[in-house]
């Protein structure tokens, strides 16, 4: 072991002679000549390098722009989800008001809010079913509603959803009466989906625009409820009854959601 | 249920397509009389426990259809494979007009001239154009039709 130490003795006498002859200037010519050989050299390896250490760098900031695109992704998916939604629950928060309007303009009225499931799949019947049956209180007769006004009558019921015959079918018919006038007459579907309403005295005036509500006869409809609005008239002096184009109040080709009003039901004339 | 649910959106003037309709019609061309009268038998059911009719409008009117396209279907199809395709207006009119008159003597009012100017005959154009995708679809699922008795 000794033997081997004794190897470091002439290496530190040179590194010593080194430091002691490096203030000679003779020493840092020679330094200076050899620094400016090997400079370019140097500059030469040293691109690459540099371009390397640029690659590592990309590839680097690769995997952190994959993750904040993912991240970026994830956050625009889910705005576009709430950019579907939030109309949505704006237009059913209007639906709610409206309800809500409605029912404090007529607290006679217990309202229970249905969904429209499907409609009649014969092209003879205009109906529609919705998620409400007798479990939940709905009654054959029992009138159906939109807060913009009539819809229809429940037909057929089963313990989770109901038929509701529309006013626009041509079985429909409903007492009306012209609010301006007080002209009653008797409101009837047809197979194009508009309203006719006939029977309407000669004698009382009758023109378009004028709202046309139920009038309560006959028990079936409670009264009060708009029907829809006179577009034409057809009178003819030779006729006994003048006859009034009547359209609905409620766009039924669009409508989502129903009330039905469950603490009326038709009366029993004896 | 498609027919109750779906296809309402997608009405051309407010007709429907009457899809369980043109399914037994097809099957009546593909598969003759007896088979189409059993699909006739159970899709009018099905249409019905949806429908605000009465029950068993869809039974008749489905069946009048099969009627139709079950004897004359096979028969056409030996002279052509599109030719059976004109059986679907007969067919559809004739299911409208049975499905009408049953709700008549049930006691619905029926106003003729608008239910055959504006239901009926829309309702044939309408269901004349969904055949010529339908046919297709019921011909990919039944590959081998059966032959007219008379000539087995």
């Amino acid at each position: 072991m000794l033997s081997r130490l004794a190897y470091a003795i002439p290496v530190l006498l040179v590194g010593i002679l080194l430091i002691v002859a490096s203030r000679l200037p003779q020493v840092q010519i020679l330094e200076a000549v050899a620094f400016e050989v090997l400079g370019p050299v140097q500059d030469s390896v040293s691109i690459p390098v540099v371009h390397l250490d640029r690659i590592g760098q990309t590839v680097e900031r690769i995997s952190q722009l994959e993750a904040e695109n993912a991240r970026l992704r994830a956050e625009v998916e889910r705005l576009s989800r709430e950019a579907v939604l939030v109309p949505e629950l704006q237009r059913e928060n209007a639906e709610l008001r409206a309800e809500l309007s409605f029912q404090h303009e007529h607290p006679e009225f217990r309202l229970l809010s249905a969904r429209i499931i499907g409609f009649d799949p014969s092209n003879l019947v205009h109906a529609i079913i919705i998620d409400r049956g007798t479990r939940h209180g709905v009654a054959e007769g029992m009138t159906v509603i939109t807060p913009s006004g009539l819809v229809g009558q429940v037909v057929q019921v089963s313990p989770t959803t109901a038929k509701v015959l529309l006013i626009t079918d041509v079985s429909s018919s409903v007492y009306g009466v012209v609010q301006s006038s007080r002209a009653r007459g008797v409101v009837n579907g047809s197979r194009s989906g508009d309203l006719t309403m006939t029977f309407i005295p000669q004698n009382l005036k009758v023109q378009p625009g004028d709202r046309v509500v139920t009038s309560g006869l006959g028990g079936v409809f409670p009264p009060g409820l708009w029907i829809g609005t006179v577009t034409a008239v057809r009178q003819n002096d030779v006729d006994l009854y003048q006859e009034a184009k009547v359209q609905p109040a409620v766009d039924l080709s669009r409508v989502e959601e129903v009330l039905v009003i469950i603490n009326h039901l038709p009366s029993k004339l004896g | 249920m498609i027919q109750s649910t779906v296809l309402p959106h997608l009405a051309i003037a407010g007709i429907k397509v009457e899809l369980t309709l043109l399914l037994v019609i097809a099957w009546g061309i593909r598969r003759g009389l007896e088979e189409s009268l059993l699909w006739a038998l159970i899709g009018g059911i099905a249409v019905d426990l949806f429908s605000a009719a009465p029950f068993g409008t869809s039974v008749v009117s489905y069946g009048c259809a099969a009627a139709v396209a079950g004897s004359l279907g096979p028969l056409l199809r030996q002279v052509s494979a599109l030719l059976p395709l004109a059986i679907t207006p007969l067919a559809v009119v004739i299911a409208a007009l049975a499905a009408a008159a049953v709700m008549a003597l049930a006691g619905w009012p029926v106003p003729w001239p608008s239910t055959v100017a504006l239901v009926i005959l829309p309702a044939m154009l309408v269901d004349s154009l969904a055949m010529l995708v339908i046919y297709p679809l019921v011909s990919a699922l039944d590959p081998r039709p059966r032959a007219p008795a008379w000539m087995i």
